[in-house]
């Protein structure tokens, strides 16, 4: 990815195909920034619940409220063990809220993922037990020599602690997912395709949160990226 | 790629006349028994296969087909193993690979592009 701008452009674009995501920005800062953010609300089995609907870009100060989510269906999903089918909001202390931020670093011109997970009390979860909801933390079992890491950082907008997923790597990966196209080329099977590697960079931001996704708990939807393939 | 009835029943068949009920032959051939085709294409650092086409359940996940492409290029468990489609899309593992192949197939087969990936930060 070559600029900021760029990453803006295939942020909107990603947001257009997928509108769970939203993109935030806030007014205080001088110069333009701005970023991705997806909420989604899991229970104690790691389901998916629900998750914000807005497509709108925001120029608000604070993030999506979360006295938009429809709790109702929150309610009717979590009641495994409770006996009582009272349908109050007491039942959503199992809950929690998944905060997926995707912000351009200007060092390593790439997208960097961030996160935290809240429970409903805006308390924060400590790291131990994120990590064992990720999926990223089965591949470590697994003694994968090469792993994608998390560590404890400044939000570079917020200023609070959140974590992120080192992106020192990001940069390599994705050369070399993007220039598949040249091998492409040369394959007498392959007569139709037509892409050449410049045209593949305007799916730096799509095919990299493809990747990062299934490790961190994000499930990518199939509408999505057929609605890339499509562009 | 659906099953598609080529019969021609009309609207008011009169009861005695017996229509003919089952799909003809040329509409089953390419989805016999729900399997499709793929076609593994090595990318990057990543070993070529000897056999690069085959035919798969369209039921499979796609975690079901990374498992199986792992066990086809002998791989141990702590190297890393990407899948593509549409050449730099990783595909979630839970989608099936009867919707891959309606959203991403060419020719009558799906192309899979895998790397091998090597590092991360």
């Amino acid at each position: 990815m070559t600029s900021f701008q760029e990453f803006k452009n295939q942020a909107l674009s990603l947001i257009n195909g997928w509108n769970e995501w939203c993109w935030v920005t806030h007014r205080q800062r001088v110069d333009e920034d701005g970023y991705l953010v997806l909420k989604l609300y899991k229970n104690k089995a790691n389901c998916i619940l629900t998750s914000t609907t807005s497509s709108s870009i925001r120029n608000d100060d604070n993030q999506i409220e979360d006295n938009d989510i429809d709790m109702s269906i929150v309610d009717s999903s979590v009641n495994s063990n409770n006996n009582n089918n009272n349908n109050s909001v007491d039942q959503d202390t199992d809950i929690h809220i998944y905060e997926y931020h995707v912000i351009f670093s200007r060092s390593y011109q790439v997208p960097v993922l961030y996160l935290n997970v809240y429970k409903k009390d805006s308390t924060v979860l400590s790291w131990s037990d994120i990590w064992n909801t990720l999926p990223l933390s089965k591949y470590d079992s697994s003694s994968h020599n090469i792993v994608p890491y998390f560590s404890q950082v400044e939000h570079p907008i917020l200023g609070i602690p959140f974590y992120q997923l080192h992106p020192c790597e990001t940069p390599n990966l994705m050369k070399q997912i993007l220039s598949v196209s040249k091998e492409e080329h040369d394959d007498e099977d392959n007569n139709n395709n037509n892409d050449t590697i410049e045209n593949l960079q305007q799916y730096f931001l799509s095919s990299w949160l493809s990747i990062v996704s299934p490790l961190v708990g994000i499930n990518i939807p199939l509408h999505f990226l057929k609605y890339m393939s499509n562009k | 790629m659906e099953d598609t009835d080529t019969t021609n029943t009309a609207a008011t068949s009169p009861s005695n006349v017996t229509q003919p009920s089952s799909p003809t032959p040329q509409t089953r051939s390419n989805i016999v028994q729900d399997k499709l085709v793929v076609y593994f294409k090595n990318a990057g650092g990543a070993a070529a296969l000897k056999q690069k086409k085959f035919k798969l359940q369209s039921n499979l996940s796609f975690q079901n087909v990374t498992e199986k492409l792992r066990t086809q290029l002998k791989l141990k468990s702590n190297e890393s193993l990407f899948l593509f489609v549409n050449q730099v899309f990783q595909p979630s593992p839970d989608e099936t690979l009867g919707e891959l192949f309606k959203c991403f197939s060419h020719n009558d087969q799906l192309i899979i592009n895998y790397s091998d990936l090597p590092a991360w930060g």
